[in-house]
């Protein structure tokens, strides 16, 4: 079973077969859950929405279509995180409490003058949809085409998009220095 | 390429994603050009930032969550296939009841189409069948005019088999049945409008016509009508008929047959 693609692996659960997505956890759940962490900066929000992944990707085998799995798996992920931040935005104050001290604590660690960090910085400072972007593409190593499947666009748009974000990327980093 | 050209592809540059023309182009051009140097190297230092970021382990628990998610799933799975199992007898009727809702529906929504699609059918056909009718009177009434006798004599054949022709036809057919040249139209005419002799217009026009009338023929035609349509105010110029020394005897005899029918 080990020798399986994805996508063949997908279809056996999806014919209630659900012990074949422990395999596809294994290949998954740390990738989608660096996307997450660095989405949201946050190991617990991170781990929760992972688990609702494999959640929804159980309760809606049924809807899995036969295409790329990384891209359905990614798509489920982006819409519960998405969910997600649409709540946190919509919460009182109380968050902004917790992002300013977590802000505080990302500016102690800058001073241990590490480009990684610095580069975390700088991320939390692109607009939400570029930091995916640049996520996807340059830390996941997601492919223009795949991206596109991923958020519903073209290749063409998605590479030009996220060549933008990563000027942007560069010009707020090299701010912070 | 100028340097904002080349800016623009250095990211493909250092993915090497560039044909060999470009590639070469912007080797040359970064030896050249410090500020385009400037920008290749802070490219470089991000995406080596980045490829040294390395991936957060999630804590067991992730892996732990999973599988008692996993367990519960299977759980529930198997649960609904004993479920289904053990009330299949008890949802008997049930499936039952939803195939015949089912078939009602089917048949029920058959019959509706069925229905609605007559009724705009029938309508339709009324549609036609006004057009027709109007379509007719309008050729009846200038065929009636026509200079051939046949033409007219068709004209008014046409005509009888209105079930309610309008005013005009009538006018048409009585205009006919008095002036027309042809006897042979004449007859006709009076002959059709003996049909629509619910009209008191037309009754009137009988009775004005044997009191005119001068050929023995419609005479007699007119004695017959009038005397079948019970139209008693024919009587006076019947009598006057009987009297008259002109009329030829076998108008009188038709009249001496039909006068007594009508008193």
């Amino acid at each position: 079973m080990k020798n399986l693609t994805d996508e063949e692996l997908m279809i056996l659960v999806s014919n209630d077969n659900l012990d074949m997505m422990s395999i596809l956890f294994d290949r998954y759940h740390i990738r989608i859950f660096n996307f997450l962490l660095k989405m949201t900066r946050d190991r617990d929000i991170s781990q929760d929405i992972t688990q609702e992944v494999f959640y929804k990707a159980i309760k809606y085998r049924k809807s899995y279509k036969k295409g790329k799995f990384s891209s359905w798996i990614y798509t489920i992920a982006r819409n519960i995180f998405s969910d997600h931040y649409q709540r946190q935005k919509n919460k009182d104050q109380r968050l902004d409490e917790i992002e300013y001290k977590v802000e505080r604590q990302e500016i102690d660690t800058i001073e241990k003058v590490e480009i990684k960090e610095q580069l975390n910085k700088a991320l939390r400072e692109l607009n939400p949809s570029d930091r995916e972007l640049v996520i996807m593409n340059r830390y996941q190593g997601i492919k223009y085409q795949e991206i596109a499947e991923i958020t519903g666009s073209t290749a063409g748009a998605v590479k030009t998009k996220v060549h933008r974000a990563i000027h942007k990327l560069k010009d707020c980093y090299l701010q912070n220095i | 390429m100028n340097c904002k050209q080349i800016e623009e592809k250095l990211i493909d540059y250092l993915d090497n994603n560039l044909d060999q023309r470009e590639h070469e182009t912007i080797t040359v051009h970064l030896k050249n050009c410090d500020s385009c140097k400037e920008s290749i190297q802070e490219l470089k230092n991000i995406f080596d930032g980045i490829d040294s970021d390395y991936e957060e382990l999630p804590s067991t628990s992730l892996k732990k969550g999973f599988e008692e998610m996993l367990k519960q799933e299977k759980e529930l799975l198997q649960e609904s296939k004993v479920v289904s199992l053990h009330n299949s007898s008890k949802n008997h009727w049930k499936t039952a009841l939803q195939i015949a809702a089912t078939i009602v529906l089917i048949v029920s929504s058959y019959f509706y189409g069925k229905q609605q699609n007559n009724a705009s059918f029938s309508k339709e056909m009324a549609v036609l069948e006004k057009e027709k009718v109007q379509l007719k009177q309008e050729v009846t009434i200038s065929l009636i005019e026509n200079e051939s006798a046949s033409k007219r004599l068709q004209a008014v054949n046409y005509a009888e088999e209105f079930e309610k022709p309008g005013n005009e036809i009538l006018k048409a057919l009585i205009n006919k049945m008095f002036y027309d040249d042809h006897i042979n139209v004449r007859l006709a005419a009076a002959e059709a409008l003996a049909k629509f002799s619910d009209s008191e217009m037309v009754r009137k026009s009988f009775i004005n016509a044997l009191e005119t009338e001068k050929d023995p023929g419609m005479q007699i035609e007119l004695i017959q009508i009038l005397v079948s349509i019970q139209e008693k105010r024919a009587v006076p110029s019947m009598e006057k008929l009987l009297q008259n020394e002109e009329t030829p005897n076998y108008v009188k005899d038709q009249v001496a047959i039909g006068l007594p029918n009508l008193i």
